[in-house]
């Protein structure tokens, strides 16, 4: 039997990730999982991040629960394109895991 | 994206502004009264620590704002403090100087940064350079260690060590303006710092707050550090019981370690007094604006007009058959008073305030003078209104610095006097009755008579050599007025006395010298306790109303005709156990028909009119009631003899006197007649 190649969705991130605007991203996070929901067949995730502006702890947390969610309905997410600073808090912070396969 | 407020507007960045500038203040204030008490011979370590932790938390506080350079310069002075608490480095009278101009510049960048001031940055790069010299020569010093082997085994060590750090943050710390990453960067200064998130319970996206802190960390550090290094960066961001530290391996120390590997480390009763203290402290208060406060006497202002009109009303209905009523209004009246007493003590703060920036003034003037001076404060947890202690700053400050540079001698010419080299400037607050009396005193040259009276004349001032002394003195708040030789730039211009007198009067007091050639001069400032609400005696004159502040009032009488007596110059005096008290018919004065023209007819009030006792005449005694001061200026006019108006229970307007200008204005008036 082999494995069927997963379709593939693109979620793409932007503007304030820090504490000053991390609540307006929520909104669009929860309708991007809809394409995760379960049942539906296992897909890819592309998370394009380059068009973050700004990230802190709280930003970093919020990308993390998002990584998390999407793998619990059963989908692999992939982030893409970091820039250099989201790349540095990730692991500063110790977020880093949460973006390898290994999941939360 | 959409615009929602998602429960955003619980961060305000203006207000924790405001509370980082006011915060950020009181640190630098601290650190200037620590710099100047220290004995750099033989430092306090706990003053060490305090001068430390302020720097600490203004860095951590600046960073929070991004104020780079706030942080860059409390860096600096932070890395060197910390040398010096923990004994590796000793402290110098020029460090001391140095750390006081590093304040000086912090001081000037957050006035940059709340008020757009100017920046001295030639002042900055100064004090940053001569900070970092201090780390240099400490790096490249090559028996640093051994100059101080004593201490060295005291301390605990800072060798290389491994810490685990578990840190579970309070939900709110985001919220709170607390950058975490920035927390673990300074972690990361300090050695190998590697660090991994988790959450216990991942929560859901759709239930998930992303303002709340989710996540623990777990972090790794190998450094050489003290424990008390680590919880000093999580000092002021998280409680005790956030973060857990331990060591986990002692290596290539030189010294026993602090604690034993994998014991959980610093119990409470490790941390240092003042710092507990500190907390016990900031738990039993909180910050509350000053115009909330304001507000709120503003309101309790009005319950007083209410509660007096009720009275009023209350007054004029049969005590018996309303007997409850009048028990209710009883209670009113005492639960008002209670309430006005508690309210005013939230404006009431310590005079130190003002003080505490004195010892530093005095030490830089001095030194630049080249004189010898002692400050000596009494009295500086006397307690007046706030606005008071703001505005009694300036003039204070002017008094301060006259007394600088035109009373105190040199050492030499002092000695030469028979005084000792070092000459004394008190500074002594106290509450007498219902004033703030300030005493500026020092043991100087005294104020020169002749030359005052030589410059008056050159500036064609009436003078003549018969004046009193105390006229003498008044000449000196003549605007411009100075008998300075020089003009400099501590004082010399003139302006100084002119708006010291001219501020205190604003204020409500007055100012007063008493001078003694060669001896000295003792500048008197006195000021009423409040400017808002004042405990009065209603007295009527014809068909007005008037307020005679009750502290300045002696007794009261109803005159015979024996008593009163007419002495030409002072007119009519009342005779009283075998003084001669100056009478002042208040009906005259404020030029009011249909009052009492006899002396016996009414009743005289003798007051204190700031030292001397005069007798005011009025038709009778109302009421004591307590009264909200009103300003006439600013709803009127200024009406000569009073302090301010107020609002009657009848809803009336009664003008409060002030007793202290009404005796000028009748000397004058007696005066005038005689010429």
């Amino acid at each position: 039997m082999s494995a069927s190649i997963p379709d593939t969705t693109r979620i793409n991130l932007c503007g304030n990730w820090s504490i000053t605007g991390v609540a307006e991203q929520l909104p669009y996070l929860n309708s991007s999982m809809e394409s995760f929901s379960t049942g539906t067949p296992r897909q890819q995730a592309e998370i394009h991040v380059e068009e973050i502006e700004s990230i802190d702890a709280s930003g970093c947390q919020l990308l993390a629960v998002f990584f998390h969610s999407i793998r619990r309905n059963g989908h692999e997410p992939k982030l893409l394109n970091p820039s250099t600073i989201l790349r540095e808090n990730l692991k500063t912070l110790g977020f880093a895991p949460f973006f390898d396969s290994g999941g939360v | 994206m959409e615009d929602t407020d998602s429960g955003f507007d619980m961060i305000d960045l203006g207000k924790l502004a405001a509370v980082f500038f006011e915060e950020c203040t009181e640190h630098l204030a601290e650190m200037e009264r620590l710099l100047l008490e220290i004995d750099p011979s033989c430092p306090d370590q706990e003053a060490l620590h305090a001068l430390f932790r302020a720097a600490h938390s203004i860095k951590g506080s600046g960073g929070i704002f991004d104020f780079s350079d706030m942080t860059t310069i409390t860096h600096e002075l932070e890395s060197v403090l910390d040398l010096i608490r923990n004994q590796q480095l000793a402290l110098t009278p020029e460090m001391v100087n140095l750390f006081l101009q590093s304040t000086d510049v912090i001081s000037m960048q957050l006035a940059g940064h709340q008020h757009g001031a100017a920046v001295d940055q030639q002042a900055n790069d100064s004090a940053c350079a001569g900070l970092r010299a201090i780390m240099a020569d400490f790096r490249t010093a090559p028996g640093e260690e051994s100059a101080t082997p004593a201490v060295h085994v005291a301390v605990p060590a800072a060798g290389l060590q491994k810490f685990t750090i578990d840190f579970i943050p309070s939900l709110d710390i985001f919220k709170r303006g607390i950058r975490v990453e920035n927390l673990f960067g300074e972690l990361a200064s300090l050695g190998t710092l590697s660090s991994f998130a988790e959450f216990p319970e991942v929560p859901e996206l759709h239930e998930f707050d992303p303002e709340l802190a989710h996540a623990h960390w777990h972090l790794s550090l190998e450094a050489e550090a003290t424990e008390a290094e680590i919880r000093d960066i999580f000092e002021f961001v998280a409680d005790d019981s956030d973060i857990v530290i331990k060591v986990e391996e002692p290596q290539a120390s030189s010294a026993p370690p602090a604690v034993s590997p994998g014991q959980s480390t610093l119990p409470a009763s490790h941390e240092p007094a003042s710092a507990k203290t500190n907390r016990e402290t900031a738990d039993g208060s909180i910050r509350v604006g000053v115009r909330k406060v304001d507000q709120i006497i503003n309101q309790v202002g009005e319950l007083v007009i209410t509660q007096a009109m009720l009275s009023q009303i209350g007054g004029s209905l049969d005590p018996v058959l309303h007997a409850d009523l009048y028990r209710g209004l009883q209670q009113l009246a005492r639960n008002t008073r209670d309430l006005q007493e508690s309210v005013m003590s939230m404006r009431l703060v310590p005079i130190n305030l003002v003080f505490s920036r004195f010892p530093r003034l005095i030490r830089d003037l001095a030194a630049k003078l080249g004189k010898q001076v002692e400050l000596r404060i009494f009295g500086e947890s006397t307690e007046l209104d706030k606005g008071l202690v703001e505005k009694m700053s300036d003039p204070l400050t002017h008094l301060v610095r006259n007394a600088l540079d035109h009373a105190i001698e040199t050492p030499d010419v002092r000695i030469a006097a028979g005084k000792p080299a070092v000459g004394i400037v008190t500074l002594r607050a106290s509450q007498i009755g219902g004033k703030i009396v300030v005493d500026v005193i020092d043991d100087g040259a005294g104020l020169d008579r002749e030359r005052i009276l030589r410059k008056a004349a050159e500036r064609g001032i009436d003078v003549n050599e018969g004046m009193s002394d105390d006229e003498v003195w008044q000449l000196i708040f003549t605007p411009g007025f100075s008998t300075a030789e020089a003009v400099t730039d501590i004082s010399g211009r003139g302006v100084g006395m002119d708006v010291v007198s001219r501020n205190v009067q604003a204020l409500g007091g007055k100012v007063q010298i008493f001078s003694k050639s060669g001896q000295g001069t003792r500048i008197t400032l006195s000021l009423p306790l409040t400017l808002a609400i004042l405990d009065g005696l209603a007295v009527a004159v014809g068909n007005e109303k008037f307020i005679i502040p009750i502290n300045a009032i002696v007794e009261s009488l109803q005159p015979s005709a024996g008593d009163i007596q007419s002495i030409q110059e002072s007119g009519r005096v009342l005779k009283m156990r075998g003084d001669f008290i100056p009478l002042i018919p208040l009906h005259q004065l404020f030029s009011i028909k249909e009052a009492a023209n006899r002396p016996e007819e009414g009743v005289l009030v003798v007051v204190d009119a700031e030292g001397e006792r005069v007798a005011l005449q009025v038709d009778a005694l109302v009421d004591e009631q307590q009264v909200v001061i009103k300003s006439l200026e600013e709803n009127y006019r200024k009406v000569p003899g009073t302090a301010g108006a107020t609002i009657m229970g009848d809803g009336r307007v009664a003008l409060i006197l002030d007793v202290g200008e009404i005796a000028c204005q009748w000397h004058g008036r007696l005066k005038d007649l005689a010429a």
